[in-house]
């Protein structure tokens, strides 16, 4: 690998002690840039970002967009509603299933994969439906046990999670319909954990920003506050630690993102246009592909990338979520009301207030997708023709060496 | 007997005999409050799991002045070190773990949760308190009927023994025909329950059409449940 090569995508993750060893062997020969953007991966697992649209996010190597992960433009007057897409989405799978084509839905139990499963069966007929199976765990049925009893058990074939990859979905003939880029379209993890622990992360804070932050409190959503008044509070969620260093992390990782927001295309106002504004344009591209790069044993990364059909991917999901910030459809207060418009969509449906009032977002990626961190732990990216790079090569170790030593923080 | 492990999750820092709580991450509140069982509390939970997502906390036993009913307006002032593996609680995890939190100042007064300010999510929030207050007085009387249930032989033999020692003798659970037994049966319609109106009804209708299989057994069900 040449120095001046281009990624797609690259990956910096330090769970096992493989990759520990050999991200700290890289830090030890980098800048103190290219120590922050390792330390990254402290805080955002893995550091997966990339830009997709004029928002500034330097990374220490060249890398390109992949084709299709482009955002795209802005669109103000933008006005069609998040259940006419939802429907939307499901005539396209429908149409898909009189061409003769087979689905699995890879179903969490979350509220994004009971949105797909609902829209589909709104929109499809009974026979269209035969064309669909679930591909699921135990733990999607503990997650939403009244959906999976009511709608799921013993109307579709049920595929085990636990013990089909990705791929091995695509080599039964199943199109894999996953619940992606949900969280990149209405906010993220990081947002709600956030707000739930709001006063906890305040507390170590001076008592006048302290007194602030709790007069602002309730409007994370609220257009008249800008996200900057939560700047200190911000920053010591990002921090990786309590560290001085990890203190002075999150401040340096703040002024990263937000030169990226003011760069960005689309207006962001509130903390909650904060962290969706940054991973609607950052985290995108990872959601999307992952489960073609680590979820799959068995089909060429690029044939396993275009087989899966995110469902939130579209042009309308993305101009509709650049249109809806505080105005209650992503979320109104607090995480009971996070993706609001998917909460809508479902009671709508099966009218079950106990989903619609006290589901929570859960990190749910493992009840669905099989993975193994051993075959995972070595990969650090894609290169432009979808080859999957391991730091087990030296090229690629040099390559990354190289760019991580030169790499400033240029932001501040 | 004193051992500091498991006496933590029975007595307090001050040596009080510690209260349990149930806490919901979806309202940041406290749904319920027990005085006397963290195992009980524990399997309330489970049941709940299906409408919200908790966790069991063994509690200080001088929390201000927190009780069961006022507990949906107190919440938990620092959420930093609860955590599963690398997420925190609140988006890891739909059914319960017993945690401890031993400072009382970590409790404190909030009111309504700023999403439930509105007139059907409070009804509904307070339906759910019903629900679980329903929920757990059951646990307490299946407990019970379960400890005295000497028609057993299924529960404690097939968590013991290998399905290979089992193989060729018959199991029950109970004298009723029911393939899980009463007990079993009941909790599954806590758990899959809508309203404590529509459970009360199953478990009315599921308890009449097996009186006269397990008279014995109903009339101790029925005794527990009006004395609990």
């Amino acid at each position: 690998m040449n120095v001046d090569d281009k990624l797609y995508f690259s990956n910096i993750e330090i769970s096992t002690n493989k990759q520990k060893d050999f991200w700290n062997d890289v830090r030890n020969q980098s800048s103190d840039g290219g120590k922050f953007y390792i330390d990254i991966s402290k805080r955002i697992v893995p550091n997966t970002s990339v830009s997709r649209c004029s928002g500034q996010w330097s990374t220490p190597w060249n890398q390109s967009i992949i084709p299709g992960m482009e955002a795209p433009e802005y669109n103000p007057s933008f006005n069609k509603l998040y259940s006419d897409i939802t429907d939307a989405r499901a005539l396209e799978i429908k149409e898909l299933i009189n061409q003769g084509q087979k689905f699995a839905l890879f179903y969490s139990g979350g509220i994004d994969s009971t949105l797909v499963l609902f829209a589909l069966i709104k929109n499809l007929t009974e026979e269209e439906l035969k064309s669909l199976a679930i591909c699921a765990s135990v733990d999607s049925i503990i997650e939403n046990p009244n959906t999976w009893e009511k709608y799921i058990s013993g109307k579709f074939k049920i595929i085990d999670s636990k013990k089909n990859w990705l791929s091995d979905v695509i080599l039964a003939g199943y199109r894999p319909i996953t619940s992606e880029p949900a969280d990149q379209i209405m906010g993220n993890l990081m947002a709600i954990t956030m707000y739930h622990n709001y006063e906890g992360l305040i507390r170590h804070l001076s008592p006048s920003v302290k007194y602030n932050l709790q007069k602002i409190k309730n409007k994370i959503s609220s257009e008249d506050t800008h996200y900057s008044a939560y700047k200190d509070l911000i920053s010591r969620h990002l921090a990786y630690d309590t560290s001085v260093e990890g203190l002075k992390f999150g401040r340096i990782l703040y002024e990263k993102y937000n030169k990226c927001i003011q760069t960005s295309p689309w207006p962001t106002h509130s903390l909650h246009d904060f962290f969706w504004s940054t991973y609607f344009n950052l985290k995108y591209t990872n959601c999307v592909i992952r489960g073609a790069l680590y979820y799959n044993t068995g089909v060429p990364k690029k044939e396993c990338l275009d087989a899966i059909i995110p469902w939130f991917h579209t042009t309308d999901y993305q101009q509709w979520s650049m249109v809806n910030n505080n105005n209650g459809q992503k979320i109104r207060n607090t995480l009971a009301s996070y993706k609001y418009a998917s909460r809508k969509y479902i009671h709508d449906f099966d009218k079950n207030d106990w989903f619609f009032y006290f589901k929570t977002k859960l990190e749910s990626l493992t009840n669905i997708l099989r993975y193994d961190v051993s075959d995972m732990g070595t990969n650090v990216g894609v290169d432009t023709n979808f080859q999957m790079l391991s730091f087990e090569d030296k090229s690629i170790k040099d390559y990354f060496i190289h760019h991580l030593l030169n790499y400033k923080i240029d932001w501040m | 007997m004193e051992n500091q492990f498991y006496s933590k999750y029975y007595i307090d820092p001050s040596g009080s005999r510690r209260k349990y709580g149930i806490y919901c991450h979806s309202f940041d509140r406290w749904l319920l409050i027990d005085n006397y069982d963290v195992s009980a509390t524990l399997e309330t939970g489970q049941l709940l799991s299906s409408k919200v997502a908790n966790i069991i906390y063994a509690l200080p036993n001088n929390i201000l002045d927190m009780n069961n009913n006022n507990c949906l307006d107190y919440t938990i002032f620092d959420k930093t070190g609860y955590v599963r593996g690398k997420f925190p609680d609140v988006i890891k995890g739909q059914t319960p773990l017993v945690k401890i939190v031993d400072h009382p100042a970590q409790i404190y007064l909030q009111g309504v949760p700023e999403d439930f300010k509105e007139a059907d999510a409070l009804n509904k929030l307070k339906e759910l308190k019903q629900y679980a207050e329903f929920v757990h007085n059951y646990v307490y009387v299946l407990k019970f009927l379960n400890a005295n249930n000497w028609d057993d032989n299924a529960s404690f033999s097939k968590t013991i023994l290998s399905d290979q020692l089992l193989e060729g003798v018959s199991l029950r659970k109970d004298r009723s025909n029911l393939e899980e037994g009463l007990i079993s049966e009941i909790k599954k319609i806590l758990y899959f329950g809508m309203s404590v109106e529509e459970s009360k009804t199953k478990i009315d209708n599921l308890i009449e059409s097996v009186k006269d299989q397990i008279p014995q057994l109903i009339m101790y069900h029925d005794r527990l449940l009006s004395e609990i």
